[in-house]
């Protein structure tokens, strides 16, 4: 599963580059909502927080399982939409 | 009634502890990314209360200790009261707006300043929006607001010992009655924080405990722990970490960094000034009035509101100033610090309607999230329960439009 | 990489520039618009002498203490800007270890000995900060001495 987020092409991206909490979490719950199961998507985010704690949470409160890669400045959260 | 001093220093030295005092709370809460939006909004968007619950702790702590220190004669009574606001419909309306406005345009006055101050030119705006906004206030609704407050309408005509909760519940500010109120407002207030923090932790774990057996515990969570892998972490690796700015602050160790940041400011500024934390009196109030004075122009000669509300200076000002200063330093040695701008334009925008909201908001409200909620609950006052429903209100309806922009 | 390195020595110089800045508009702009509030009998938002004095005060105290540190954070940062961009050996002696402690001696001497006439405290600031400037070339070229001299040896 984990080979699967960090390899597969995600199905949206969500690029969140220079917003703060709480928006990131937010439109990444609103892009979820409209996502089918079996779905990656993956958000593109410079904020900390983010990525330690909001992002996360999002995740554990749906039950998603997520990944993060860190690319340079970027990190490259992926979560996995699953039913 | 006018205030005495209660321990003798100079002037300089107290606005020298409430510079100090402001760069605590900008670096503790940068470093702990402490938003008191971003605890109400988890509750609507994801169904956390761990930041809420951590807000309601420092409400109770910061109660608890100042209370403590005026039933123990340390501090007078009077300089717990003394700077108790009026309460009236505009409390309530007020900090909806601000809710409204804080959460659209990505922060509370608190995280404004510190998340600017990191780089985040969203927050600019906001902040730019926001002085906009209490010049709007300033001209349009002050007047009004104030005819309300001294007619009585809808509203009280008095602050101080008026809105006391000691005075309310005993009729009388003596020292056990202090220490009583104390208890019973702190302590639920205690026991509600942990309470809800607790309730996330086990929904998390719950989630996380029926997930499929055998699935990778990696594939659950990147860097994360998960319910299974409890490595003990050392206890000196860790401060380690804290003091080499490794790692960010956790929101309970900011929770009780910032209530002992406000009982600093309450026993220093006893006597002295208002003696608690505020902020949007300087950023919003006093910022647009000295960008003006650059142009040689004064408002207070000749706008409502900025000729009978805001001294030209008072330690507030040094104290938003080093909050700034503060976490652009903690945001600089940490490596965090970046100019970043949104990708998507329209939510420039988006943050200076927002902002404008919130400039509103705070100065219909008397306050903001810092100036009146959480300093009204180290007063002992109510307005801080008004504050606090009101902004969750606006805060609410915020996430639904967002939701839907 | 290059905006992260422009980043890191712009921003502590920025922060210096602003702790002036602060304090000069305070000395100038808030004092006149007091003495105006006080002409015009608006007493809510005039602010007593004392006060004002004391926020003048630990206003120039804080402005000193972030000259200082950002001026630290500035060269700090440079060293191991120049540490990471620089691959040459070069010849380094005691001299140039010495030569930054001189300076700032001499600039100290300067404004001990001429402090009758240096009042303002413009050039005051100037002068703390070349001295400032001075014992972080210093300790610069001690690293460097250091190194030079473990590459050698």
């Amino acid at each position: 599963m984990s080979e699967e987020l960090k390899f597969r092409e995600p199905d949206e991206v969500l690029d969140v580059r220079g917003e703060s909490c709480p928006v990131p979490e937010m439109m990444a719950s609103k892009k979820l909502k409209k996502m089918k199961a079996g779905q990656i998507l993956e958000v593109l985010t410079d904020h900390q927080p983010a990525v330690d704690v909001t992002l996360p949470s999002l995740c554990k409160s749906h039950g998603y399982p997520f990944t993060v890669i860190k690319d340079g400045d970027v990190y490259r959260f992926r979560i996995l939409k699953v039913s | 009634m006018v205030l005495q001093p209660v321990f003798s220093y100079s002037w300089p030295i107290v606005y020298a502890v409430f510079a100090l005092s402001g760069f605590i709370l900008g670096w503790a809460a940068q470093r702990g990314n402490y938003c008191f939006v971003n605890a109400m909004t988890s509750i609507f968007t994801i169904r956390s209360f761990e930041r809420f619950g951590a807000l309601l702790l420092l409400f109770g702590l910061s109660a608890l200790g100042a209370g403590i220190l005026v039933g123990l004669g340390i501090i007078p009574a009077s300089d717990q009261y003394y700077f108790n606001y009026f309460a009236g419909w505009y409390i309530l309306v007020g900090s909806f707006i601000f809710g409204f406005g804080a959460a659209l345009a990505g922060g509370c006055n608190l995280s404004m300043l510190y998340r600017a101050a990191s780089g985040y030119v969203q927050n600019w705006i906001e902040l730019f929006g926001m002085m906009i906004g209490t010049y709007i206030f300033a001209i349009g609704i002050w007047p009004f607001q104030l005819y309300t407050m001294e007619k009585g309408i809808l509203s009280t005509t008095q602050g101080g010992y008026i809105e006391y909760l000691p005075y309310l519940i005993f009729h009388n500010v003596s020292a056990p009655s202090v220490l009583i109120t104390t208890l019973i407002l702190s302590i639920p207030l205690i026991a509600l924080g942990i309470y809800l923090q607790h309730y996330t932790k086990r929904k998390w774990s719950r989630a996380s405990a029926s997930f499929i057996p055998g699935m990778p515990i990696k594939a659950y969570g990147g860097n994360l722990p998960s319910p299974t892998t409890t490595q003990p972490v050392k206890l000196s690796s860790e401060v380690k970490d804290l003091i080499l700015l490794r790692k960010p602050y956790g929101t309970n160790l900011t929770t009780v960094i910032l209530a002992l940041d406000m009982l600093l400011v309450f026993i220093v500024g006893a006597g002295y000034t208002f003696n608690y934390l505020v902020i949007t009196s300087s950023d919003g109030g006093r910022f647009f009035e000295y960008i003006l004075m650059l142009a040689w122009q004064n408002l207070f000669l000749t706008t409502p509101w900025f000729n009978d509300s805001l001294p030209i200076v008072d330690p507030s000002v040094l104290m938003v100033v080093m909050l700034c200063i503060g976490a652009f330093t903690a945001s600089y040695l940490s490596g965090d610090f970046k100019i970043r701008i949104p990708r998507e334009k329209k939510r420039l925008l988006i943050g200076f309607l927002g902002g404008i909201l919130v400039g509103i908001g705070v100065r219909m409200a008397l306050g903001c999230n810092v100036g009146l909620m959480w300093t009204n609950f180290a007063q002992l006052g109510y307005d801080g329960i008004i504050f606090l429903f009101g902004m969750l209100g606006g805060v609410y309806l915020a996430v639904k439009v967002q939701e839907r922009l | 990489m290059q905006t992260a390195y422009i980043r890191r020595l712009l921003a502590p110089i920025i922060l210096s520039l602003f702790a002036i800045g602060w304090y000069k508009f305070s000395e100038i702009y808030l004092v006149n618009s007091d003495n105006i509030a006080l002409s015009h009998g608006n007493y809510a938002v005039y602010v007593t002498p004392q006060q004002l004095e004391g926020y003048l005060t630990a206003t120039l105290w804080i402005c000193y203490f972030f000259v200082f540190v950002g001026l630290s954070l500035f060269w700090y940062n440079l060293v191991k800007i120049v540490a990471q961009l620089e691959n040459a050996k070069s010849s380094f002696g005691i001299v140039d270890v010495i030569s930054p402690i001189v300076i700032a001696l001499e600039i100290i001497a300067l404004f001990v000995w001429g402090s009758s006439i240096i009042n303002n405290i413009d050039i005051k600031l100037a002068g703390y900060a070349s001295v400032c400037s001075c014992l972080m070339w210093f300790w610069y070229s001690l690293v460097k001495y250091v190194r030079v001299k473990n590459i050698v040896g």
